[in-house]
């Protein structure tokens, strides 16, 4: 039995030899070589300093700008925690590999380019904007709130338009009011049955 | 007749044909000032009935008919707009989707199904605003659909609400415990298809489209849905108190805001994006004054006047090889007679100059403020509102109309393309006389207010005033209110697209992307697919290991089978030559 199974990884290590199969180094820098989602996989976290060189150099980084994610079971594991640079943050007119992209060839994606995109989030955009956004949020509230404020305070002053002039009783109020003495009481309405 | 005169022209004819029909119906409702009913029960479940109902009365058919004349008239200037697009066919078939879309809003007045037209629009409209398949387009549609997928979540909330009536026919409904809930959601579902504060920021976005789907968008279809949907309901908002306090802030500030944008603004679409957001504010202003028939006619006058004003800007878009930016299409009057003309007349519409379409509208709307014993604060910016359409439009009449042209050596600028003509000429005439004929025709949007001369010419002096001040304040320069933090404010809608785009987005996509995570590519993986993949690998290894001990024993019972067989084949032989010797 044992013999049949020696046989069959024989033949096997034959068959991935006649291919031209071999171990490949996976990192992004070489897309072409990475067929299968499980090649694609990050390395172990690097724990000492070598593995962090050894990790750097796989991703194309200098070891001064490589830094892993944490080692929180997230399964990043080597992968470079690269700056959150969105595509609308990277500039249009850069003569860019892919331009579509914004990106160029070998160069490390995102662990979260999924949102990093033109038509998602750029947190890069929001940090430099000229004001905050809880102060924009604050100066719309202001806005919004002070006209209502304003309104509320002034809700008793009604815009009433007369399209007639006000009636008094007798003249003397009247004269009170600073209009024109008649000289006489003024009758706007009756109860007595018309003449 | 498909190939003679091309699809476009075909569906056109369908959409005019649409149209005069709907005018005979109309005539026919208001002489006998009857509605039909038609109402199909769908299914029957616990006391509830679901139904499809369909309502023609002279409000609907009126309503139909404009939009399928103007859907026509936006037909044909595709036509010549998209003429070198590869899929044009496929963007007139979405255009009619849309088309359909509205009119099964309009003529199904049951919550329920009416979502067939509320949610057709919307997703109608994501397709349309993608249209163009970039990022930027892709950005803006999203941001189209899910601020008008808020108001579909507040239609569905309403009508998980009303199952207690056991129907959802809008026009019949009766108050019960939680009907100012209901209500509160209908508003808040009107108000983000109509882009009222603070669900505003979807609209100017949404010019990403093809300019003949802006003209349909911003005209008569997405954005009067929410008002069409409130005129509809308005027997029973008004019940409320709080809905005309609600809507008459809102509607004034939003007015207020996008007129202020406007004056910042340099991106022609987005101006003119803007300027129906402020119309909009108006017809919401109407409604919040108990005019809900006065909102219907300046729904109706602005629909044509906006119409033409997109197909011109379009035409012009189109001449200037794609140029949006005001600063660089100078000199329309010069280049481009005829569309300058019909520019001119529906800015004066808008204006609401006498006697144009705006005027019969707008007029009445300023008046009834103005007769309406309203809070000094919301008349004053109420007022304040109006003037800035005159200023802004004065403004785009300064950069596109009367600009000098500085910046190209070269122009090949004409005016000579008759579908465009034509499209224009039918929507010119609407703008000039629509607004006497509906008024004319309808008698519910003839309506009396009495005041002094002096509130009588209140609206001319105002209106003569504004220009005044703004031929002031647009000189050559152009350099005014252009500088510093104001004009940041202000061209950002008081930053309201800006906060509400990043910081809300930010957080659900956090929550988003932290789910996605924990829980789909954690939990789930280990409970699911990779979890699952684990168990059945142990399994079937353990099946494999078990399978191969049985197939060895197999192989070693034939082998030896086979060689008994030998044995026993030559035994026999050698028996056979034994017993034959």
């Amino acid at each position: 039995m044992a013999s049949l199974r020696s046989i069959g990884r024989v033949v096997s290590a034959l068959r991935i030899i006649s291919v031209g199969y071999h171990a490949r180094k996976i990192h992004t820098g070489r897309p072409l070589s990475a067929y299968w989602n499980k090649d694609w996989a990050p390395g172990p976290y690097p724990k000492t300093q070598e593995e962090r060189e050894a990790a750097a150099k796989k991703y194309g980084l200098r070891i001064e700008d490589y830094e892993p994610y944490p080692d929180d079971g997230t399964g990043l594991g080597d992968y470079p925690k690269l700056p959150d640079i969105s595509m609308e943050g990277k500039d249009a007119y850069e003569n860019w590999d892919i331009p579509a992209l914004k990106r160029n060839f070998g160069e490390p994606v995102h662990a979260e380019a999924n949102w990093l995109r033109e038509d998602r989030m750029s947190p890069d955009v929001v940090a430099t904007m000229r004001i905050p956004i809880w102060q924009q949020f604050l100066m719309f509230m202001g806005i919004m709130g002070g006209t209502a404020l304003l309104a509320y305070l002034v809700s008793p002053i009604k815009l009433h338009m007369a399209v007639m002039p006000k009636q008094y009783p007798f003249n003397e109020l009247c004269v009170e009011k600073g209009l024109k003495d008649e000289g006489k009481p003024i009758i706007h309405y009756t109860f007595e049955p018309a003449d | 007749m498909y190939k003679l005169i091309g699809f476009e022209m075909c569906f056109s004819l369908l959409l005019f044909s649409w149209f005069i029909s709907m005018v005979v119906m109309v005539i026919f409702f208001n002489l006998n000032n009857i509605s039909l009913l038609f109402n199909w029960e769908v299914m029957d479940c616990m006391s509830s009935s679901l139904e499809l109902e369909l309502v023609m009365d002279w409000m609907g058919c009126s309503f139909s008919g404009l939009v399928c004349f103007i859907s026509g008239c936006v037909m044909i200037f595709s036509k010549s707009y998209m003429m070198g697009d590869k899929y044009s066919y496929r963007f007139s078939l979405t255009v009619m989707l849309f088309v359909l879309s509205m009119n099964l809003l309009i003529f199904i007045p049951n919550l329920v199904t009416v979502l067939l037209g509320w949610d057709g629009l919307g997703l109608v409209s994501f397709c349309l605003v993608i249209y163009y398949q970039n990022n930027k387009s892709l950005a803006a549609g999203m941001l189209t659909v899910l601020m008008n997928r808020v108001g579909d979540c507040f239609i569905l909330a309403a009508i998980s609400m009303m199952l207690v009536l056991g129907h959802w026919n809008m026009l019949c409904l009766w108050e019960f415990h939680n009907f100012m809930v209901v209500n509160f959601f209908i508003m808040i579902a009107g108000m983000t298809k109509s882009a009222q504060i603070p669900f505003s920021s979807w609209l100017p976005a949404a010019m990403a489209a093809p300019t003949p789907v802006s003209a349909l968008v911003h005209s008569s279809t997405l954005v009067t849905a929410g008002v069409f949907l409130f005129i509809r309901f308005f027997n029973y908002l008004n019940n409320y108190i709080w809905f005309s306090y609600i809507m008459m802030y809102l509607s004034i500030m939003t007015t207020i805001m996008s007129g202020i944008c406007a004056l910042y603004e340099f991106d022609m679409k987005k101006i003119i994006a803007l300027s129906t957001l402020s119309q909009l504010g108006v017809m919401m202003m109407s409604l919040s004054l108990s005019m809900p028939m006065l909102a219907l006619f300046h729904l109706y006058t602005h629909a044509m006047f906006k119409a033409l004003l997109f197909i011109c800007g379009g035409n012009i878009i189109h001449s200037f090889e794609g140029k949006q930016d005001m600063r660089q299409i100078k000199n329309v009057f010069n280049l481009m007679p005829i569309t300058s003309m019909f520019l001119i007349v529906s800015k004066m519409a808008l204006c609401g100059l006498p006697f144009l379409a705006g005027f019969y509208s707008k007029d009445l709307i300023i008046e009834s403020l103005i007769v309406g014993n309203m809070n000094i604060v919301m008349f004053i910016l109420g007022i304040f509102g109006v003037c800035l359409t005159i200023m802004y439009s004065i403004r785009f009449c300064f950069f596109i109309i009367w600009g000098s042209y500085n910046l190209n050596t070269y122009v090949n600028v004409n005016d000579n393309d008759l579908l465009v003509i034509i499209s224009m000429s039918l929507l010119g005439l609407g703008a000039l006389w629509s607004g006497y004929i509906f008024q004319e025709l309808f008698c519910l949007f003839d309506h009396i207010f009495m005041m002094s001369i002096f509130m009588k010419l209140y609206v001319p002096m105002l209106i003569m005033s504004s220009i005044i001040i703004s031929f002031g304040l647009w000189d050559k320069s152009m350099v005014y209110l252009n500088k510093g933090f104001m004009k940041y404010m202000n061209s950002s809608m008081w930053f309201l697209s800006s906060f509400i785009c990043f910081s809300m987005i930010k957080s659900f996509m956090m929550m988003s992307n932290s789910s996605l995570k924990i829980i789909d590519m954690g939990w789930l993986e280990i409970l699911g697919g990779q979890g699952l993949f684990s168990l059945n690998k142990l399994l079937f290894n353990c099946l494999e290991h078990w399978l191969s001990l049985v197939i060895n024993c197999y192989i070693i019972m034939f082998v030896m089978l086979c060689l008994t067989l030998i044995y026993m084949n030559n035994k026999y032989i050698k028996y056979q030559k034994v017993l034959f010797m």
